[in-house]
């Protein structure tokens, strides 16, 4: 059976770790980059990501000198995103020992680079984020550019246009939830999940385990986690015991092997 | 010294990582005379079958990769779509014909809600527990990751090694004689994935 | 909240997990321990480790110590049944009770051994106990770390490749289970020593408070350099059978040494986490965020050796766990936060399902040492600047 899967989030400003709420509030340092994903390995996570906050509003692509220097001893699953718009830079971060990208503003603005990227390097690599808000009367609107741009689409519409443009897996993170360590938006993974043929990996408001069981029972096939685990005395290794003593199908752990 | 196969396509970089992880000597090439030269080749690949063929094809790497595979019989391994590239043909956006070393098809993963394609993350081997390569692998503990949405149909039922679940048995290794193969990320796999390396690594025909 | 229908180990711990009999991991680790390891054989593994260094430099090994029951029974072991020269690595962690170093004098006169002890800058150790207990809810990063990355400096400085560290963690958690055989390394170290921050992370959070340097022993040495000297660190308890109470007999009897009463635990149990005057603070932190405290975590191991009845030790754990210790006023004045910012600082710290009721805590009977316990006041600023209210900064 595979197993759901559970992802810390670093994101990475001026080559450190840094944390926020909901994208623009209250920025706190979260540590090194290369010797926490280091750590994370050590706790035998599933798979790491890591996302450039100014690569898009700096205009430039991500680097992928976080992942070379960690690649050397690290050995699972990296994702790296932020700021990717051309095809030679999937090139350089896949060459830098990536395994998938994330496309997030390129895609609302040019989203043939989705379909392009899929065919060049195999829909497998290509991970779409969207970034969406919750309205008071209810609606909710992806948002481009760090969720500073919104767009026209319902989280829901657009999923499905990138599943039809080859995404291989959604990244589906609610801004108004992001930090807040107040749970997942349920409805919304529940609602994106079952129509979605391909995976949903959910992003934002981990603060409890209940929360990580929550979301991955609504439907989401893998959960990042980012606040939770910088702020608080919680680790990958209990998050796993956890789900694993409540009936969620994780790795289970017996000692250090998995 | 063991090669690692540059054709353009595979998280080279983290192969190479590995194998050096354990003091082994690696080249990434497509040079024919290091590939003759090298005691092992590894044949890795991310992305689309028919590109992968078309850019080995480009570099003359198939006749010299299907001498080293069934003249000379070096020990090869194959992973992810490197794995695939040993089958016959696929049918991956396409019809594509592979290197055909071993009798088998690659057809896409059949599965239905909420089973989703790709098959990507975690999923646990079956396999035999006395076989030389899943040495230090225990079954219940033999997670190893994923990511693909095609997957190998062996037409020899002695091809197949390993299988996973996914909406049912899906080929997870196969073995050929000296031809071995991996549909999982064994570099990607932490120490499960670098156990079975270091495994095959140690293997003398 | 689950518990194990064995012993008391709720699922707030961190490794749990529990079979289909609702048996914890531990439990079963235990079992294993007793029922399928072979000693004899383990033994004979040891025997070999020990030619292999003997005689070999200034030292044969190095022995991390702090001088509570398990260090000093190691020491004894490897002075008296290895018949190998040691040397003794200390860190002080400033919070060592006055009967240590009487017990300390005892041992080292009678088992003859050189000690090196090393002392971090006690305005660093104050910045990271706040730090950590902002980030993680527990102020002991810097012990954990102090100790397990600065003795392997030691022994690096030394030129001493084995050390010898005391029981498998397998014996209470399950990080790792006897069969590994875990090596005491750095990736030991990530999973379960640093609480996921190195010192790198911690100079970063310091902002500027504390220099880089004065970090160093915090820092996991480099892994050429362990490499280089061919670094052998390993737990003495995955080699003989660790039996505390057996041990904790011979070291009374051979070299006199003492326990003496522990906050938050039954009397019994005055051979535990005797060293520490922070203690009673460190367990109600995790009482506080996870529902146990040490008295827990003491019967359950007690019901594991068949030593006691699941009955018994659910009264003495209702009796026990869980106080509020009577030092904490002398804690709260090292760090400079009152006892609401606290409980503030712990709150996103709980692990669900466990939720703290302040309502229901009594407080716990005053150690017969604590006069004893150092005052010395600090006159300089702690931490980063509190607002203008004067409350400490909170992360989240």
């Amino acid at each position: 059976m595979l197993k759901k899967r559970i992802i810390p989030k670093f994101l990475v400003r001026g080559g450190r770790l840094v944390k926020g709420v909901r994208f623009h509030e209250n920025f706190r340092e979260a540590g090194n980059p290369v010797s926490t994903a280091k750590v994370y390995d050590a706790y035998g996570v599933d798979e790491l990501l890591f996302v450039d906050i100014d690569a898009t509003p700096q205009d430039r692509p991500a680097t992928g000198s976080i992942i070379e220097r960690v690649s050397e001893e690290v050995f699972m699953p990296f994702t790296v995103g932020g700021g990717v718009r051309h095809l030679d830079e999937i090139a350089v971060l896949l060459r830098s020992g990536a395994d998938k990208v994330c496309i997030n503003t390129a895609a609302i603005e040019n989203p043939a680079f989705v379909r392009d990227a899929a065919s060049r390097y195999g829909n497998q690599c290509i991970v779409v984020g969207i970034d969406y808000k919750v309205f008071a009367d209810g609606s909710a609107r992806v948002f481009s550019r760090c969720g500073s741009k919104e767009s026209t689409y319902g989280p829901l519409e657009w999923a499905l246009r990138m599943q039809d443009a080859h995404a291989g897996e959604i990244m589906l993170c609610s801004i108004d939830r992001d930090g807040t360590m107040g749970g997942y938006d349920l409805d919304m993974i529940a609602q994106v999940s079952d129509q979605l043929e391909i995976p949903l990996i959910a992003s934002s408001g981990a603060g409890t385990l209940q929360h990580c069981h929550d979301a991955l029972s609504a439907g989401a096939s893998a959960i990042t986690i980012s606040s939770m685990f910088l702020f608080s005395d919680h680790s990958p290794i209990k998050v796993r015991s956890y789900l694993a003593t409540n009936g969620v199908n994780v790795r289970a752990q017996k000692g250090s092997h998995s | 010294m063991i090669a690692i196969v540059d054709y353009g396509m595979g998280n080279v970089r983290s192969l190479k990582n590995a194998f050096e992880y354990f003091g082994h000597d690696v080249v990434i090439t497509a040079d024919p005379e290091k590939l003759n030269t090298a005691d092992r080749i590894v044949l890795p690949g991310v992305g689309a079958f028919g590109d992968a063929m078309a850019s080995i094809r480009q570099r003359r790497l198939d006749a010299v990769l299907t001498h080293q595979a069934l003249v000379i019989k070096k020990p090869m391994l194959g992973i992810c779509l490197g794995m695939q590239l040993f089958a016959k043909r696929s049918i991956e956006h396409g019809d594509h014909v592979g290197l055909g070393w071993i009798d088998a098809d690659i057809q896409r993963l059949q599965v239905s809600q909420p089973l989703k394609i790709p098959h990507v993350g975690w999923n646990e081997l079956h396999f035999p527990d006395s076989d030389w390569l899943f040495q230090g692998i225990r079954s219940g503990e033999a997670n190893f990751y994923f990511v693909h949405s095609f997957h190998m149909v062996c037409h020899n039922a002695s091809d197949l090694l390993a299988t996973t679940d996914y909406g049912g048995p899906v080929t997870a290794v196969i073995r050929a004689g000296n031809l071995l193969a991996m549909q999982f990320h064994p570099e990607k796999s932490q120490d499960n994935g670098l156990k079975l390396l270091e495994n095959w690594v140690n293997w003398k025909p | 909240m689950k518990r194990c229908t064995k012993c008391l180990t709720k699922e707030t711990v961190d490794t749990i997990t529990y079979d289909e009999f609702g048996v914890c991991s531990v439990c079963r680790q235990v079992e294993f321990k007793k029922e399928k390891i072979d000693w004899e054989g383990r033994k004979l593994q040891l025997q070999s480790i020990v030619a292999e260094h003997q005689g070999r430099g200034l030292y044969d090994c190095v022995v991390p110590y702090s001088g509570g029951k398990d260090s000093v029974f190691q020491l004894w072991y490897i002075v008296k049944e290895l018949k190998l020269k040691p040397l003794v690595v200390r860190y002080n962690h400033w919070g060592y009770r006055p009967l240590v170093a009487e017990n300390n004098t005892k041992v080292f006169k009678q088992l003859g051994v050189d000690v090196v002890e090393f002392t971090p800058n006690f305005h660093v150790v104050r910045e990271l106990m706040l730090e950590s207990l902002k980030r993680r809810g527990d102020f002991c990063w810097h012990c954990h770390t102090g100790i397990y990355a600065g003795v392997m400096h030691m022994a690096l400085r030394f030129d001493t490749p084995l050390i010898f560290w005391g029981e498998s963690t397998a014996e209470y958690h399950s990080w790792y289970t006897f069969e590994e055989m875990e090596e005491v390394d750095e990736k030991r170290f990530n999973r379960l020593m640093n609480q996921g921050m190195t010192a790198d992370d911690m100079y970063e959070f310091l902002n500027g408070r504390v220099e880089r340097r004065d970090l160093w022993m915090f820092d996991y040495p480099k892994r050429k350099d362990l490499i280089r000297l061919k670094v052998q660190s390993i737990c003495l308890g995955n080699y003989i059978e660790w039996d505390t109470k057996r041990q904790v007999d011979i070291i009374k009897r051979e070299l006199d040494w003492k326990g003496q009463a522990v906050e938050g635990v039954p009397p019994q149990y005055d051979y535990e986490k005797i060293e520490c005057t922070f203690q009673g603070m460190r367990d109600y932190a995790k009482f506080v965020k996870r529902g146990y405290g040490r008295a827990n975590h003491l019967l359950s191991i007690d019901i594991r050796n068949h030593e006691m009845g699941r009955e018994e030790a659910l009264a003495l754990e209702q009796k026990y766990d869980g106080k509020r210790p009577a030092s904490i006023d002398w804690f709260l004045s090292i760090l400079q936060i009152t006892e609401s910012e606290f409980y503030e600082l712990l709150e996103k710290h709980q692990v669900f399902p466990w939720e703290f009721d302040a309502s229901k805590i009594e407080t716990g009977e005053v150690m017969p040492d604590m006069a004893q316990w150092d005052n010395t006041k600090v006159d300089k600023p702690l931490g980063s600047p509190k607002d203008e209210e004067g409350r400490t900064e909170k992360y989240v």
